[in-house]
């Protein structure tokens, strides 16, 4: 009880996210190790416009509490529900890119916003 | 256009290089600093005389060798501070001079005392002065503190503008002052060798005393008249603090001052004694001690002399109680040209924040001013403007100066006879200064000891609290000063460093003018990598954004924010310290594009999260925040109509950060 009001509004917000990972038996990311086939769950925190000029590709950043993956998915500029703030599975390969786990092209699920 | 009532108020601002100009010539010198030890004869003898009256008319023949122990005093004080004048031509106020030879302690010591005592300065003689209107006006009496206030307004103001125009503005006071009383002493003169028998209206009161003074009882008393008829050495370091204000050749110029100033006081306080001896003036703490009802009003020993000396001439009488209540208030003009002058020699060292250092349109320090009238402002108030129990606070800190810079240039000439050979001349000269000196220093010591004992218990505690407290705040400022200056200390071969990248970081919530405008200059200053960056508070309008975004082709990528709890602070605070600990060598520039606007009242319509951000940012390292403004019309507007008033004068605001 005490915990919960001496801690600070990001560490509740990580804390109901990995309770969530954990529910829905998906990976955490921040045990993904690099060339692993894995499933992760989060939310969408940023989602990038890419420019028309250059490749085609959305790029979006998921936070699951213990850590952010970057999700590129190649080809596309947009993808209706892919937006922030959304919550999805998504399973693939992790690659390390520049230190940060990426998941190209991953096998997405969206999960529902809420109660509607 | 706000800056007329401004330049009404205070006159045209002033070129640093007119600072010549506003020097001091004698004449002028004389009201600007010795206001307060010349306006202090009008009361110094009365304070004696109503100590003694405690005791009874028997002791009154002691007021002759008090008089002269306070004249003895003062001849030692001005001649001490002539040599001071001369080794210190900078301005060798109690601070330098201590500072100099004693060291920082003794030297903020003798800061502090003169600040408290400069600040106790303005509340005593303008309150005394208000009092004195108040007694001629008795149905103004309700109204003390409001009018002690205007008057420090006034005082301010008048200082505000430089201390030439407020030299002139004195001159006319302090010298008809001076006039006043030196034909009064004539007047008396004629009359009294012509045969006449002058005797004041009060030399038939007797005095109503139970008690009796006898051995260490009658010393304490005597001691304490003494210490009261010190009020007349108040305002004597002036002189030597502000010797840069004097024409050239200054040390000459101030030492002459402060004898002219020493003559002046001198006789007439050895006048204002004598008369009142001869004519019997009676006169005590309260009515009753003199055997009169309670309520009944006593005039002051001045005005029962001048009244007598004068006769029928009662116009005369009325033009020395007039010219009485305009220097007493004029006495407060010491205070405000010492303390602001110490206080920027404070500021300069680092003791007091720099802002105190500044020069402003006038080419006074005008923040010292207006602090020092601040101060002075609030102890009126919170004393109700009640002369009796200020003045108690009084003297005790201008004594510790006064023995501060006493033995400090008895260090000084010390200093000097050891690095000069024996037998060169000059050396008689030093020797002579240091015996002045050290006299001055003995007494001054021992008239401290005296004040503050028999002023103890009537209030002066204040003061030694409210010292050591200055004390430690100077102290405190100091070590913040020089923290701050450790840290942003730089090596001798350190170089600039680029940052490894910059990363430009746009933020846009609609597809505006001002946002576009950001976008170009962030492409424009080069930056290693561009992005836009929106907060999803809304969904739909972050949608609407993308798809304008799409349809202008803008050639940058926008990255969304989820904000799961609407807010827009803290996700880009977030995002952007996420980008910091992924790389903390590179620096992050965050662009907000910003309307601005002509009137406040605008502002209150548009919502204030670009200025929230900026505080924010402020505090995160590595990140570089531009506001890239976006003139609207009305601030267009405004503009052009600056831009009209500031040809029409030459400068608004001429305060230079030398710093």
């Amino acid at each position: 009880m005490l915990n919960r009001f001496s801690s600070t509004q990001e560490e509740l917000e990580s804390q109901e996210l990995q309770q969530d990972t954990a529910a829905v038996g998906c990976t955490p990311i921040g045990q993904c190790h690099d060339r692993e086939v894995v499933t992760v769950t989060g939310t969408l925190r940023t989602v990038t416009l890419r420019p028309r000029a250059g490749v085609p590709a959305l790029e979006a950043q998921l936070f699951d509490g213990s850590a952010a993956l970057d999700v590129v998915w190649l080809g596309r500029r947009s993808i209706a529900g892919i937006e922030p703030g959304r919550k999805i599975i998504a399973s693939g390969r992790v690659s390390v890119n520049r230190g940060r786990p990426v998941l190209f092209n991953p096998k997405y699920e969206l999960r529902p916003v809420g109660q509607e | 256009m706000t800056m007329l009532p401004k330049q009404f108020l205070l006159g045209r601002p002033l070129r640093t290089a007119q600072m010549g100009e506003t020097l001091l010539p004698k004449r002028l010198a004389l009201p600007v600093f010795c206001s307060d030890p010349l306006s202090s004869v009008a009361y110094a003898t009365e304070e004696t005389l109503t100590v003694f009256a405690i005791g009874g008319a028997t002791l009154l023949h002691l007021t002759w060798w008090v008089a002269a122990a306070i004249v003895f005093l003062l001849v030692v004080v001005v001649a001490s501070y002539r040599q001071t004048c001369y080794a210190y031509p900078g301005g060798g106020g109690a601070y330098i001079v201590s500072a100099d030879n004693l060291g920082e302690t003794a030297a903020l010591t003798a800061a502090s005392a003169l600040l408290v005592d400069y600040v106790l300065t303005v509340a005593v003689s303008v309150v005394a002065g208000v009092a004195a209107i108040t007694s001629a006006a008795p149905s103004l009496a309700s109204h003390t503190t409001a009018i002690s206030l205007g008057f420090v307004v006034l005082l301010t103001v008048i200082n505000l503008r430089g201390v030439k125009e407020s030299g002139r503005a004195f001159a006319i006071p302090t010298y008809g002052f001076v006039i006043g009383i030196y034909v009064m002493f004539a007047f008396a003169a004629a009359r009294m060798l012509t045969g006449d028998t002058i005797r004041a209206e009060s030399s038939h009161w007797t005095f109503h005393t139970t008690s009796t003074f006898a051995g260490i009882g009658l010393m304490l008393l005597i001691l304490r008249a003494f210490a009261s008829g010190c009020t007349a050495l108040t305002g004597v370091e002036a002189i030597s603090n502000g010797v840069p204000a004097f024409k050239k050749p200054k040390s000459q110029n101030a030492a002459l001052t402060l004898v002219i100033m020493g003559v002046l006081s001198l006789t007439m306080f050895i006048g204002i004694t004598i008369l009142a001896m001869l004519y019997q003036v009676h006169t005590a703490e309260s009515p009753e001690q003199l055997g009169l009802p309670a309520n009944y009003s006593m005039p002051t020993a001045l005005a029962q002399i001048a009244k007598a000396s004068f006769g029928n001439f009662t116009f005369l009488f009325y033009y020395v109680q007039a010219v009485t209540a305009a220097i007493l208030i004029l006495a407060a003009n010491t205070a405000y040209n010492g303390f602001p002058m110490l206080s920027s020699i404070l500021a300069q060292d680092r003791y007091l924040p720099r802002q105190l250092h500044n020069r402003g349109d006038r080419l006074v320090f005008s923040n010292g001013i207006i602090l020092l009238a601040l101060a002075a402002s609030g102890l009126i108030v919170v004393f109700d403007a009640n002369l009796n129990s200020i003045i108690n606070l009084y003297i005790i800190g201008v004594f510790v100066s006064f023995t501060l810079s006493q033995s400090g240039m008895v260090r000084h000439w010390g200093r000097k006879l050891a690095d000069s050979a024996p037998g060169t001349e000059g050396r008689g000269r030093m020797r002579r200064s240091q015996l002045i000196n050290t006299t001055g220093a003995i007494l001054t010591g021992l008239v401290l000891v005296i004040v503050t004992i028999s002023k103890f218990e009537h209030g002066a505690w204040i003061v030694t609290i409210a010292m050591p407290l200055l004390f430690l705040v100077m102290k405190g400022v100091r070590k913040h000063y020089r923290n701050v200056a450790d840290e942003l200390r730089v090596a001798d071969d350190a170089r600039p460093e680029p940052p490894s990248r910059n990363h430009a970081v746009v933020l846009v919530s609609t597809l505006h003018a001002p946002a576009l405008r950001a976008l170009g200059y962030a492409q424009s200053i080069r930056p290693d990598n561009v992005e836009a960056l929106t907060v999803a508070v809304d969904p739909a309008t972050a949608e609407g954004l993308r798809r304008k975004w799409d349809s202008h082709e803008i050639g940058i990528p926008l990255k969304v924010l989820e904000s799961p709890y609407r807010e827009i602070t803290r996700p880009v605070l977030d995002y952007v310290r996420t980008l910091r600990r992924e790389s903390p060598r590179d620096v992050v520039t965050v662009l907000i594009p910003e309307y601005v606007l002509g009137h406040w009242w605008e502002q209150i319509l548009h919502n204030q999260s670009a200025l929230r951000l900026k505080a924010r940012l402020l505090f995160t390292s590595g990140v570089m925040v531009i506001s890239v403004p976006y003139l609207l019309q009305s601030a267009q507007r405004r503009k052009a109509r600056e831009h009209k008033t500031v040809e029409a004068m030459p400068k608004s605001e001429a305060v230079i950060d030398k710093t």
